[in-house]
């Protein structure tokens, strides 16, 4: 009985709705990683669309998403990425799961996700390079990472596990974060479509985004690109600056992670 | 869906096969690469595949892909598993550094054929595949249109998003956000770059939904017809039916050989 119960929940987070925005969520993936790579950051921030899409339709359907970047990424750019659908389904989950309990409100909440993300993706991630490519995959600097913590302390899975961890913390922190300001940048009116345990999520929001509803509706509102794109990004700005300011934990960690790449 | 793919695909009985013929030949290959006790098997559908990617006419990105892809990862494992696996034994050079050992060489060997199989089928399946008849043999079979709208809208909506991005990051140049510089100052354009990228798509899918749904894209209890038909053809039947007796002859080949009753490959020393 329970588990009809927990399928009918399943089911009930793909509708039409969620599904459109399955495909957007994984252009948002993907655009993350090529604008990382144009910027030329060190860094993969290909799970952005997953995160969104967990606070905005659910578990499953983040879950739904993560494969099919990994598919598409396989399409496109390499095979390799394929294996890598595994690590991306149970993030998608993990996270889902901790926004659905309420964690991506507080700030400590999103640190959380941040930790549990990392770590779920260091232990996938790792395995799935050992047990499938023997050690690496050649496609990125963390290969060769690898390589060298190879040969200091001899160990494959040791060297494998601890170059996977360092990477994951750095890209899953930014990702996070990144995330986590485009959701609370998202109108509530749009929010409010995605019944995701909806009236509490509501009332957090409507505290948070209070000063900055009409640029949403604004936003939302305009027909051309340009315009629509004038007023969101002084916003982000503006958010980032002041999300800087008090110190937060989360905001330290990244300012930490970046500092650390340098 | 006629979409960029369309045009690309050269004329070739491989471009005329059945897709999910194709799917069955990228498992079977691999399934049987992976069974095999030592690489030379794997060496041999690889150069079976290069010479079907020449009769396709795409040698020249299959090979690029190949050899992208297969030179440093041959190199890593090399040098990962050969001087460092915990299995080697017997040493076959000696670097100053540290020594190669068979096993470990031998295993990487495997290691990279298997996945230049896969790697290679899978990208001359995709090569010489339309996506949209991809989607339409996979519902043929049975697989919910809804799975095959998520992969063809994917397909769409990233370069859709790309031609965005172009615009909001000149934009966004315009009012003056510098995208160079030191890394702190490159990744500070990262979010005024991706906002409004993720926030207008946001917006947009919110049409694209009411659009599906007034076209009944969420009635239940109906098949869906498709655009494109995809005929199964003789010729389909035939390959399938030999990459299934291969890949069953290359597990019996496989699991005699384990037992120790025949021996199949060159003996190299020792067990890769």
């Amino acid at each position: 009985m329970s588990a009809r119960s927990l399928w009918r929940g399943i089911t009930a987070q793909f509708s039409t709705k969620s599904l459109v925005l399955i495909p957007i969520a994984v252009g948002i993936n993907l655009i993350g990683g090529t604008l990382s790579s144009t910027l030329k950051l060190p860094l993969f921030l290909d799970m952005i669309g997953t995160t969104v899409i967990a606070c905005l339709s659910g578990p499953w359907v983040a879950a739904l998403c993560g494969l099919l970047t990994n598919v598409f990424l396989a399409l496109v750019a390499n095979p390799v990425y394929l294996p890598y659908a595994l690590s991306s389904v149970l993030c998608g989950l993990v996270i889902g799961y901790m926004v659905k309990a309420g964690l991506f409100k507080r700030i400590w909440g999103v640190v959380l996700v941040w930790l549990a993300c990392a770590l779920v993706n260091t232990v996938t991630a790792s395995l799935i390079t050992v047990l499938v490519y023997g050690g690496a995959t050649g496609v990125n600097g963390t290969s060769v990472l690898t390589a060298a913590l190879v040969v200091a302390v001899k160990n494959i899975v040791i060297s494998v596990l601890s170059s996977s961890m360092l990477e994951n913390l750095i890209d899953k922190g930014i990702t996070v974060l990144i995330a986590y300001v485009i959701v609370r940048r998202i109108p509530k009116r749009f929010l409010s479509q995605y019944a995701l345990d909806g009236s509490e999520d509501q009332a957090d929001l409507d505290d948070l985004d209070e000063d900055e509803d009409e640029d949403g509706h604004e936003a939302a509102g305009a027909s051309s690109q340009e315009s629509s794109s004038q007023p969101v990004k002084v916003d982000i700005g503006a958010e980032a600056d002041r999300g800087s300011s008090p110190g937060t934990p989360a905001d330290l960690g990244c300012d930490h992670t970046q500092g650390s790449e340098r | 869906m006629p979409g960029p793919e369309s045009n690309g695909i050269p004329d070739s009985p491989l471009a005329r096969m059945h897709p999910m013929a194709k799917i069955v030949g990228v498992c079977s290959l691999g399934l049987a690469t992976l069974v095999w006790p030592d690489f030379t098997l794997g060496l041999g559908i690889i150069v079976m595949l290069f010479i079907a990617a020449a009769l396709a006419r795409v040698l020249r990105p299959f090979s690029g892909v190949m050899l992208g892809f297969g030179i440093p990862v041959t190199l890593m494992l090399l040098f990962i598993q050969g001087c460092y696996s915990p299995r080697n034994t017997k040493v076959i050079l000696d670097l100053r550094f540290a020594e190669l050992g068979l096993e470990g060489s031998l295993y990487a060997a495997k290691i990279v054929v298997t996945l230049l199989v896969f790697l290679g089928s899978f990208y001359l399946t995709n090569k010489t595949t339309y996506m949209g008849r991809l989607v339409a043999a996979l519902t043929q079979i049975g697989v919910p249109s809804k799975i095959g709208y998520l992969i063809l809208a994917s397909l769409n909506v990233v370069p859709q998003m790309q031609r965005r991005i172009a615009i909001i990051e000149q934009s966004q140049h315009a009012r003056g956000l510098e995208t160079g510089g030191g890394l702190i100052s490159r990744a500070r354009a990262f979010l005024p770059l991706l906002g409004p990228v993720v926030l207008s798509s946001l917006t947009d899918s919110q049409e694209r939904g009411m659009t599906l749904e007034t076209r009944g894209f969420g009635i239940r209890g109906v098949r869906q017809t498709s655009y494109l038909e995809v005929v199964w053809r003789r010729s389909d039947t035939v390959m399938t039916i030999l990459f299934t007796v291969f890949l069953v002859l290359a597990l019996m080949l496989a699991c005699l050989s384990r037992a120790g009753m025949i021996t199949l490959a060159i003996q190299w020393g020792g067990r890769a």
